[in-house]
């Protein structure tokens, strides 16, 4: 492993007398070039103060429904079994009647926000979240539905949130990406790396997605077991020699420095990625809080995955994106309860409840939740009818549903907008994700309009031709 | 007359296209839609270094201006590597390089030029440039990332295109129609790949619900990808921003727009039949052709006099041999669900008593007949049944899952299951039809409904006519397990031995059949003439030898699941902005307003012909005063020699894209590249890489003041040549090259350079790291690696290889900290750096030996004595893998200078 600090223009000087001692001319070059040499993720500016330095995503995927666990719906308890007597464009089979919500919903703390039993830790947590009860989406198809949560698009191809923001803002910490991905340990979500693609943006700005639970979570992180760190150590230094020779028979190209400037961070990464993922300097109580003991195999990884998440934040990583729920499909290993709103539900809960209030609790003790965006999306909620007239599942629905932020900048408590009386339409004030990440890119001190980046011959934004920041919800 | 129809129309053109662009026709005159004309060659400017070719005389006018001077020639090695990266992809080896340094003639360049030109690495080198273009991937992308396999022939057919010099003009018209324009050509249609290349929204496209919005819009965004790839391409134009709105920067309405979208309303993507074989080609197509009319229902196909007599010498043939049936007498007859089957005196058997949800009769019966050749299955009504039967349904339908054939010879130990082909039947459920009981799948069935109590058959043909020995027992199994009672009440079997067609005709044919001709009605002669000529193509098509598949824009196709043909192209609406629940007036074929020189809307002979309107769209592209098309791919092409285009946006020459860096010559290359080379690649690669322009040094020399201040920082005037960094390719060829190991066969399917699993829904998980690098499916050229849309290979990912998923005239040349750890730890370099040090110490005897054949085969220079000292010690210490290593991830392997 190479362990000493990679000072540039230590190795440089000391290479100098290598090949030719031509390197000092190249040095005077150098200094001219000294933006192509700085690091890819150095911190830019925002375009007017921020209220966040940083963003959690947490992605709970297959369409949570906003009637069992945060939008509480009486109509629809008088209503139960009746028809819903409007026409419902359902997504696969012929609309069936009203549902009640089969959990049992209670008013929590004193903002007195109501939270059905599905989710006691995060009840828990309700004085702190901002509710935005009247989402509505472009479709109601998990993929698109999901791109556009993401990336402001229906297609795949355009760049994520994340990437806009390391691209806009760059990151605190240069010895890790600006932007980390924690993909559901059970599984990726569908279309894989497309969900954290940097698209046209530079690829330096793709998320990086961390594998669960393995010792080597980043792709080529780890040096090949049989080669030895004196041998690691002596072929670094000789290629540095070598390419620094190059870099002074060519002077003035920054796409030479620049590479060996990513050599140097591929070292500090290989050291401290592992420290990063090395959970043993957690103490029990944290690690038991947030369910990394859980008897339960995918609330304990999806657990660990939250605990990164704090430390990755707390090292200053610009944007951690959380996955709660794999590919769509059966059987089902995310939210989307066709079948039965109860079995799949509940499920879904026990992984993602207690490990998301665990952090959120720990973000706030440790003051990073001052600095911090944490924000919980779900592609779309679902019908409050039932699938098929006597079934006991839900389908996809569009046109309203919940979502959550907590953090920096955010009016803590508050219930923003709502859906009409059983929960079909956001009627109060809607909101789209455009608007939602105007709003996050506002928090972090950017004007959505204004970042963007040119892709075959069109200025594009995360935010298309669309996106209000939703005001009502900044404090 | 025709003459002032076509005015007439150019005229109704012209007012539409003035007010749909009323508020964008001022942009009109901007550069890219300006007419070509040549501008003459600018004299060289006193003091420079003259030379022959007129790029040149226009770089040098263009420096002269700015007060630039060019930099001198490369020195040949450098000059011999950027060369073969450039045009085949590969390194020289260092044979190639003794031999070209050794060559004192004048043409050495030039000759070396023409033998890069002339290898067939050269097409594997530019193909991949276009499947970029095209993103091309090999599976659908999106959340079901379904594999495609039969997407390679559009690859192959890529690389034989540049290997082959085919004109630009042709293979701009086979990959929009080639179908349509060359129809002789089996390839023309493999080129229509290019249309097909993009992601494919398979849940919204063929899984979900018909008459949802999400489908709909699902099909304009399907045929927006299609429009995109093909303006963008081979026009350089941004159409798709007029999709909700007339376009904001360029002259190019949402009308417009629309009428592109109507040139695709007739394709899918699909896997597409073509013939290697051209004659086999043009025969299954013309087969093909005439069943989709006979399909359409087109009157002047089936009440045509030719059709009339077909169909009479059918009736005779029909009527000369009329088909007997010999009833089976069943011998025994068993019902696996408990049903009793009672011998009737017609030789039918009834089903009495319990009524299973399932049930599977078995029958046998010594065979009447001394050979067969078909078996007739009778359902027949009854009075016990229910609504009179044949089946025992509430309703007196049944459902027929599969029916088998089984012989048992005397002496045998066991049943032979004899194969049945051709089912057919006197009525068809609708999705329930008689084909269903012999597809080897059983939750598909043969019903009848709504015709019941009525008696109905169906007959199966035996694949090849059967002997039967004496003593011969035929057994016949009727699987019945869809449920809920769908069994049959009364089945009689019969067999006979004819040797002509079996085939038993729809209940309302065999009314027409029985008809006196002159009383048939025009819509009777058609139903009949569809059902005759219908059997004919299938025939024909059946005696065909098996077709090739090629994933392309298709109007033809096997249906799959609710993905189906469209027949006659699809009505296309605009959409007041982009909304799909706000369809305004039906938009008709056409292309962009702004190339005036052009009609911008298609006139067609034949509305419902799909082919004719993309082969219209071809013409337009192609034409010669289409000027977007010729600036469009000299750029292309300008682009990837020099690491810039003219224009630095290959795929916008709008308003919002580059200004061109030589306007002159842009238009100079695109008249010569269009008139003088014909459209040849070769010629134009021929001009640009002979060019003093592009034989300059990318080294900028010793002047400090202008490198802290480039006087032209983008280097737009090339007073050097652009140091490029390897693409993906170019570094995974070359390792491969170097280490000994490059496997030139070409062509055929994809490696696949992963571990492949089912996943939970369709698509797979892979895994690159399972692959084994030292096999043979990694030792290829990476062109024909299998291209996984959404699981790109992360090794060349970092290297900034496209996934398929956006168009990419311009890769991304990244230098990344993922970048660096893959070309340190990958396997792939690892191993094959093993493989370059066994390489070198079978070919070089002493370490310091060693260590100059290294620096020959991967910098493609010697190493200096500081060098070669460094790198034996280093190897000494630490092995000669090691430092192989070492050398595939300098900066100088990387870059070309």
């Amino acid at each position: 492993m190479l362990s000493r600090s990679l000072n540039r223009r230590h190795f440089l000087f000391r290479s100098a007398c290598g090949f030719g001692g031509v390197v000092l001319g190249w040095l005077c070059a150098e200094e001219a070039r000294a933006a192509a040499l700085a690091s890819p993720y150095a911190p830019k500016p925002p375009m007017f103060p921020a209220r966040a330095k940083r963003v959690i995503h947490i992605c709970a995927l297959g369409g949570v429904s906003h009637v069992d666990t945060f939008d509480y719906k009486p109509e629809l308890e008088r209503r139960h079994g009746q028809d819903s007597g409007r026409k419902f464009d359902t997504f696969f089979s012929q609309p069936g009647r009203l549902l009640k919500s089969p959990f049992a919903f209670r008013q929590y703390g004193g903002s007195g926000r109501w939270v059905s039993d599905l989710l006691p830790y995060l009840a828990g947590c309700v004085d702190d979240l901002t509710f935005i009860h009247s989402m509505h989406s472009k479709s109601s198809n998990h993929t698109p539905a999901t791109f556009l949560m993401n990336s402001g698009f229906t297609f795949n191809g355009f760049p994520s949130a994340g990437a806009w923001v390391s691209y806009g803002l760059g990151s605190e910490n240069q010895n890790l990406p600006a932007y980390v991905v924690l993909p559901d340990p059970r599984q990726l979500p569908a279309g894989g790396s497309i969900n954290w693609t940097n698209g046209f943006l530079p690829a330096v700005h793709q998320g990086v997605a961390f594998r669960s639970g393995e010792r080597d979570p980043i792709p080529d992180l780890a040096t090949p077991s049989d080669i030895s760190p004196a041998r690691r150590e002596a072929s670094v230094h000789l290629l540095e020699k070598l390419n620094a020779a190059d870099a002074a028979a060519h002077p003035g190209d920054s796409a030479l420095a620049a590479r060996i400037r990513a050599y140097e961070l591929a070292a500090q990464m290989q050291l401290r990625v592992p420290e990063l993922v090395e959970l043993s300097r957690e103490t029990a109580a944290t690690k038991s809080a947030y369910g990394l003991d859980h008897p339960n195999a995918a609330t304990a990884g999806f657990a660990r995955n939250c605990l990164l998440a704090r430390r990755l934040s707390e090292r200053g990583v610009r944007f951690v994106q959380i996955f709660n729920g794999g590919q769509f499909g059966s059987p089902r290993i995310n939210w989307d309860g066709h079948e039965d709103i109860v079995e799949n539900h509940r499920k879904q809960a026990l992984t993602m409840d207690q490990p998301v209030a665990a952090l959120l609790r720990d973000l706030k003790q440790r003051g990073l939740l001052d600095e911090t965006v944490v924000l919980w999306t779900t592609e779309f909620g679902r019908t409050p009818i039932t699938q098929g007239i006597d079934g006991k599942g839900r389908d996809h629905h569009q046109h309203g549903f919940t979502i959550w932020a907590a953090g920096a900048g955010l009016q803590p408590g508050l219930a923003f907008g709502a859906t009409d009386e059983i929960g079909y339409d956001a009627v109060e004030n809607p909101v789209e994700f455009y608007d939602v990440h105007a709003t996050l890119l506002r928090l972090l001190g950017v004007e959505h309009t204004k970042l963007v980046f040119r892709h075959n011959g069109v200025d594009r934004r995360l935010t298309d031709v669309h996106g209000e920041v939703v005001q009502g919800i900044l404090a | 007359m025709k003459w002032s129809a076509r005015m007439l129309g150019m005229l109704l053109l012209v007012i539409s296209a003035v007010s749909a662009c009323a508020d964008v026709s001022t942009n009109a005159d901007h550069w890219a839609y300006r007419p070509l004309a040549a501008p003459p060659v600018p004299d060289f400017p006193a003091g420079s270094r003259p030379s022959t070719n007129p790029v040149d005389s226009f770089i040098a006018a263009k420096l002269a201006e700015h007060g630039l001077t060019p930099a001198p020639e490369a020195d040949r090695r450098t000059l011999l590597r950027r060369v073969s990266f450039d045009l085949i992809g590969l390194p020289p080896t260092p044979e190639e390089l003794r031999a070209f340094l050794a060559d004192t003639s004048t043409n050495a360049y030039e000759r070396v030029v023409d033998r890069l030109l002339a290898s067939p690495r050269y097409g594997e080198r530019w193909a991949r440039h276009w499947m970029d273009a095209a993103h091309f991937a090999e599976t659908h992308g999106h959340d079901q990332d379904r594999i495609r396999t039969n997407a390679w022939p559009y690859r192959d057919y890529l690389i034989a295109s540049f290997n082959d010099d085919k004109p630009y003009t042709r293979f701009v018209r086979e990959q929009v129609a080639g179908d349509v324009l060359f129809p002789a050509d089996p390839q023309a249609t493999v080129a229509l790949g290019f249309i097909a290349a993009g992601p494919w929204d398979e849940s919204s496209l063929r899984d979900i619900r018909e008459d949802t919005l999400d489908r709909q819009v699902a099909r304009y965004l399907d045929r927006d990808d299609m429009l995109t790839t093909v303006m963008q391409t081979f026009a350089s134009t941004t159409v798709q921003c007029a999709r909700c709105h007339d376009h904001k920067f360029d002259p190019v309405s949402q009308r417009d727009y629309y009428a592109l979208q109507a040139v695709f309303a007739g394709v899918d993507r699909a896997n597409r039949v073509f013939d290697a074989d051209p004659q086999v080609h043009v025969r299954r197509q013309d087969l093909m052709r005439k069943r989709r009319r006979v399909k359409q229902n087109d009157r002047a196909l089936l009440l045509s006099a030719e059709t009339s007599r077909a169909v009479t010498e059918w009736e005779e043939r029909r009527a000369a041999h009329p088909v007997t049936w010999s009833t089976v007498d069943a011998q025994t007859f068993v019902s696996v669900g408990g049903a009793t089957l009672t011998k009737q005196a017609d030789g039918s058997l009834l089903a009495i008593g319990t009524r299973p949800d399932r049930d599977t009769y078995t029958i046998s019966a010594r065979s009447p007949l001394a050979g067969i050749t078909g078996i007739r299955l009778e359902v027949l009504p009854d009075a016990s049944l229910p609504h009179q039967g044949p089946g025992r349904n509430e309703n007196g339908n049944f459902h027929l899952s599969e029916f088998q054939l089984l012989t048992f010879e005397p002496g045998a130990k066991a049943a032979r299951e004899i194969p049945l082909a051709n089912p057919s039947a006197d009525f068809d459920q609708q999705d329930w039809g008689i084909a269903r009981a012999l597809d080897g799948d059983e939750k598909t069935a043969w019903g009848i409904h709504p015709r019941e109590g009525e008696a109905h058959q169906a007959v199966f043909e035996l694949k090849e006519p059967l002997a039967l020995p004496p003593g011969t027992t035929l057994v016949f199994v009727l699987k019945q397990l869809h449920g809920e009672g769908h069994l049959i009440g009364r089945p009689r079997l019969a067999v006979t031995d004819a040797r002509t067609s079996l085939r038993v005709l729809p209940t309302e044919l065999t009314a027409i059949v029985a008809l006196p001709i002159a009383q048939r009605t025009d819509d009777q002669r058609a139903l009949l003439a569809a059902d005759v000529l219908g059997e004919r193509i299938r025939l024909d098509l059946a005696a065909l030898p098996p077709p090739s598949l090629v994933y392309a824009a298709a109007n033809d196709f096997e249906p799959d699941a609710s993905l189906k043909p469209s027949g006659v192209p699809r009505v296309v609406n605009l959409l007041k902005r982009g909304e799909i629940t706000k369809p305004m007036e039906v938009i008709s074929p056409g292309t962009l307003s702004c190339v005036t020189a052009l009609p911008a809307r298609f006139e067609l002979a034949d509305p419902a012909d799909e082919g004719a309107r993309r082969a219209a769209l071809a013409s337009w592209l192609t034409a010669k005063e289409n000027p977007l098309t010729w600036r469009s791919i000299v750029n292309r092409v300008w682009h990837h020699h020099f690491g810039r285009g003219l224009v630095d946006t290959p795929n916008d020459f709008g308003r919002m894209g580059g200004t061109p860096s030589h306007p002159e010559l842009l238009d100079w290359l695109a008249v010569w590249f269009r008139d003088d080379a014909k459209g040849s690649f070769k010629e134009l690669h021929r001009l640009l890489v002979t060019s003093a322009t592009y034989r300059q040094s990318a080294t900028v020399v010793n002047r400090k003041s202008e490198i802290v201040n480039p006087p032209d920082p983008g280097n737009r005037f090339l007073a050097h040549m652009n140091r490029i960094r390897l693409d993906a390719e170019c570094v995974h060829d070359a390792v491969l090259q170097v280490s000994g190991r490059l496997d030139l066969h070409m062509g055929g399917p994809s490696d696949r350079q992963f571990d492949l699993q089912p996943g939970i829904h369709v698509t797979p998980r892979v895994d690159y790291t399972k692959f084994e690098v030292d096999g043979d499916a990694g030792r290829r050229r990476s062109v024909y690696r299998f291209l996984f849309r959404t699981l790109p290979d992360p090794f060349m990912e970092a290297l900034d290889c496209p996934a398929g998923d956006q168009l990419t005239p311009a890769r991304n040349n990244s230098v990344t900290v993922q970048q660096a750890l893959a070309l340190w730890n990958n396997a792939f370099v690892a191993r094959n750096a093993e493989h370059f040090a066994a390489r070198l110490e079978r070919e070089a005897q002493t370490p310091e030996a060693r260590i100059r054949r290294a620096f020959e085969l991967v910098f493609g220079r010697e190493a200096s004595a500081e060098e070669l000292t460094e790198f034996t010690g280093h190897t000494r210490q630490y092995g000669l893998a090691n430092c192989c290593r070492l050398l595939f991830n300098a900066n100088e392997f990387v870059f070309v200078n």
